[in-house]
């Protein structure tokens, strides 16, 4: 007999051993909270949104306004303004379409390729306010240094590029450093997964 | 007071419910971890219920969303001793219908099993629940060919296992 006939042949037997959940118990199961991944991930996903909003929204861009007056950069900073609102309407239009997509009785390749695109589109929208802030920030900078450093030496200027270029660097690894270990944590089975299953239908 | 759709639900899962314990018996590594699958279970179905149109037999609907969170919603808590002794993973061999050889046998392949990746161990799931190719490969989305050319190869390594 074949190996896996003979397990098959036992599989049917392991029944007689299962436990029984009463109907009552199930009611009470129903009604308590899953560990769904999905809704973590929904969770950490709004609190990027409201984070990101969160600090434009400080007064602390509000007091720079001045800044950008005497620097000059008020056209710059009227149209990243205009981007980065029509930019945030798209994700978040993008993001609720993705999720609601997210149903547990699709196949389980579909399933996991819905939840993967709606991470996507966060991620997205996280590395598009990082490069913004990075612009932003390598602008405002040089030229600040620019009119600071007027008449300093060119090795004073360089100083301060080097200086800026490493806070920026600095500043980046921190981000990518959080949320590789905060999707890491959530999303590698899932990720690991979706691989073998891909490698399946790719026959090899 | 239950609703009609919640008490309807509540029959139907009972009724069922061994399809459940047998995905948690493939998934967990202890009672503890059964435990909470099949917790998790229970609320993502409930929760998909709504969505269950009748067109589909309850329990072919329930293989599709009871595996989907096995392998994609769960996240396992690493609480219980992590134990892989035979007996402890829940499969139980009746040992005084077999003999020693088979019984022996039987305990290898099934800790063989309990060692396959999530989706290796979903085809051989529904392999053992009898289903055929087509409904494997709708489960669990990839085509038909390929989840038989798998099959086979977990066939085969199982074989090497026993026979080595």
């Amino acid at each position: 007999m074949d190996e896996l006939d003979l397990l098959k042949q036992d599989w049917k037997r392991q029944e007689k051993s299962l436990p029984r959940v009463k109907t009552d118990e199930i009611c009470q199961m129903m009604h308590k909270k899953s560990t769904s991944i999905v809704k973590w991930i929904f969770i950490i996903s709004i609190a990027e949104f409201i984070f990101w909003l969160g600090l434009e929204s400080l007064s602390f861009f509000e007091n720079s306004h001045n800044v950008i007056q005497q620097l000059g950069l008020e056209s710059f900073y009227r149209i990243t303004l205009i981007i980065n609102y029509a930019m945030i309407v798209v994700f978040i239009g993008l993001f609720f379409r993705n999720y609601k997509r997210i149903s547990t009785d699709d196949n389980v390749k579909v399933l996991m390729k819905n939840i993967i695109t709606t991470r996507k589109t966060v991620k997205a929208y996280v590395w598009f306010n990082v490069i913004a802030f990075g612009v932003s920030f390598v602008v405002v900078s040089i030229i600040t240094i620019n009119q600071v450093l007027e008449n300093q030496s060119i090795e004073a200027k360089l100083v301060g590029y080097v200086i800026l270029f490493f806070i920026l660097v600095i500043i980046i690894l921190i981000l990518f450093g959080f949320y590789r270990l905060l999707y890491g944590f959530l999303t590698r089975r899932l990720y690991k997964n979706y691989k073998i299953l891909k490698k399946i239908d790719r026959n090899d | 007071m239950k609703s009609e759709l919640e008490q309807k639900f509540v029959n139907l899962l009972e009724k069922h419910q061994n399809i459940v314990h047998k995905i948690c018996r493939m998934y967990a590594d202890n009672e503890a971890q059964h435990k909470d699958l099949f917790q998790d279970i229970t609320v993502q179905l409930w929760k998909a219920y709504p969505k269950f149109r009748g067109e589909a037999k309850f329990s072919t609907w329930m293989y599709r969303v009871a595996l989907n969170t096995a392998i994609t919603l769960y996240r396992k808590q690493k609480r219980g001793i992590k134990t892989q002794n035979i007996d402890s993973v829940g499969f139980k061999i009746e040992a005084d219908y077999y003999d020693d050889t088979t019984e022996q046998n039987l305990k290898l392949m099934y800790a063989a099993v309990k060692e396959l990746n999530d989706i290796d161990k979903a085809l051989v799931f529904l392999y053992l629940e009898d289903k055929n190719y087509t409904e494997i490969s709708e489960t669990l989305g990839i085509s038909e060919v390929n989840a038989r050319v798998k099959m086979n190869r977990i066939k085969k390594k199982l074989k090497t296992i026993i026979n080595p």
